[in-house]
């Protein structure tokens, strides 16, 4: 999967939007190919081909969900009534009922070193898990993987969890996708099976 | 008598996969480079040893005109003010792999058990580089390179590095006291990246004091920011193609 194809597939599986969520998914000009200067090879252009592809359909499906790819983020907030998150974060997700706001970095397949990319994804939902999170929402942070090798890599970094960071390594079937580490109470907040009060703090929405 | 470390012999026209050396182009500038296949007539000094030996060289893609991919180490670029320092780097960095495979000291490039320091050339870990950076990326080495002499010098402790880590110093117990990650410009990717890459390895390994290296003061957020997560900045400058730190001392107490 590229790292557009990994953003619909967790929107699909995590939070769906027809499952109550407000879903917003940025998609960076480099996932649809399109920075890096011309393609020279035979491979790399087929490669650009490729990610050009998944990403205008990973978009298309993201949308016909509900989902809002890209645009004015403020506008986006204010829109729902949601407090503003800083920062050109992957995927903003808040399911207003269960008052759960999940805020995701995802990583596919790309060329070079697989760590490559995600020490950049590590720093991006470090600095969001030192910002202020909403008040009365419970915030939790999500590194979303795609591929053996950097599911590996972050594998090992399991005291992340101590910074409220999860991590999810994405598979091609859900059912075989795997939470490497993870906040406990996770799962039950993004299935609802767990709920937060509103009236609740913000160090409480914290921890 | 001088001897030859190294020879980057780029052909005088067309294509060669065979010569060591090349002229690259991002569209803009020209750079010097070198495939990494180093030559010695010894057992063990080859290129694959010699690419194992040293990721933290500013190995870049290369597509060729014919087609074919490549890495190549960029040296520097050729009309750059610093490329004399560069092509020096380089130079000694491929010495010290031929002393260390004829003394059969060579370094291994896994995490070790205790403070190792190779002197770097420039740039970062294969495949941590984003476009653009590209000359930058070159004053990579001379940046560490200058802190390790300090750090040594001033005998803060144990200083080394390995495929992971640009830089760390070790207590005399062996503790980690300070983690380094330098970066040449105050992009947000590569701020990012920095904390990420510190974060990661001192999660692994705690380290007492994370640092990033850094050519200039970030902005008041990203420094608030920064701080949140316990993360100091040493800021630098070029003279010439010497790094002077600025905060040095403040930073280390």
């Amino acid at each position: 999967m590229f790292q557009a194809e990994v953003k619909l597939e967790f929107v699909r599986r995590y939070c769906p939007p027809g499952g109550g969520w407000h879903v917003l998914v940025d998609i960076d000009p480099s996932e649809e190919g399109r920075t890096g200067g011309e393609r020279k090879s035979e491979m790399a252009k087929h490669r650009q081909h490729l990610m050009h592809e998944a990403a205008g359909r990973a978009c298309q499906e993201l949308e016909s969900m509900g989902a809002e790819v890209g645009g004015k983020r403020t506008r986006w907030f204010t829109r729902y009534g949601l407090p503003a998150i800083e920062g050109d974060r992957d995927i903003v997700a808040f399911h207003k009922v269960r008052r759960v706001c999940v805020i995701a970095e995802a990583e596919g397949v790309s060329g070079g070193q697989p760590e490559t990319k995600l020490y950049k994804a590590i720093g991006q939902i470090v600095v969001a898990a030192s910002g202020v999170c909403p008040p009365g929402w419970r915030t939790t942070f999500v590194l979303v993987v795609h591929g053996r090798e950097i599911a590996d890599h972050l594998g090992r970094v399991t005291a992340f969890t101590r910074l409220g960071v999860s991590a999810l390594s994405l598979s091609d079937t859900p059912q075989k996708d795997r939470w490497l580490f993870q906040d406990p109470l996770l799962p039950k907040l993004l299935f609802g099976e767990v709920r937060v009060k509103k009236a609740e703090k913000t160090a409480e929405a914290k921890t | 008598m001088l001897s030859i470390a190294v020879q980057c012999n780029p052909p005088l026209k067309g294509i060669n996969h065979r010569c060591a050396g090349a002229f690259l182009t991002d569209d803009s500038e020209v750079y010097l480079a070198h495939s990494g296949k180093i030559a010695g007539g010894r057992k063990g000094i080859g290129k694959t040893a010699f690419v194992n030996s040293y990721p933290h060289g500013n190995w870049r893609e290369v597509q060729w005109p014919d087609g074919q991919e490549s890495e190549m180490i960029v040296i520097g670029r050729v009309d750059g003010k610093r490329l004399p320092a560069h092509i020096g780097q380089f130079v000694r960095q491929v010495e010290k792999f031929k002393k260390a495979i004829s003394t059969g000291k060579q370094q291994k490039v896994t995490v070790p058990a205790k403070s190792t320091y190779s002197p770097e050339f420039g740039g970062r870990k294969r495949g941590y580089r984003v476009p653009g950076n590209v000359e930058s990326d070159c004053d990579h080495g001379l940046v560490v390179n200058a802190l390790a002499e300090y750090l040594k010098k001033a005998a803060f402790g144990n200083v080394g590095n390995d495929r992971a880590r640009d830089l760390y110093v070790l207590s005399k117990s062996g503790k980690l006291r300070f983690l380094f990650e330098a970066k040449t410009d105050l992009s947000t990717s590569s701020i990012y990246q920095g904390v990420g890459q510190l974060v990661y390895h001192s999660t692994v390994t705690p380290a007492a004091k994370r640092l990033l290296v850094l050519p200039g003061v970030p902005n008041a957020k990203t420094r608030a920011v920064l701080d949140a997560i316990g993360i100091d900045v040493l800021t630098y400058r070029l003279d010439g193609a010497r790094p002077v730190f600025k905060n040095l001392k403040e930073v280390l107490t």
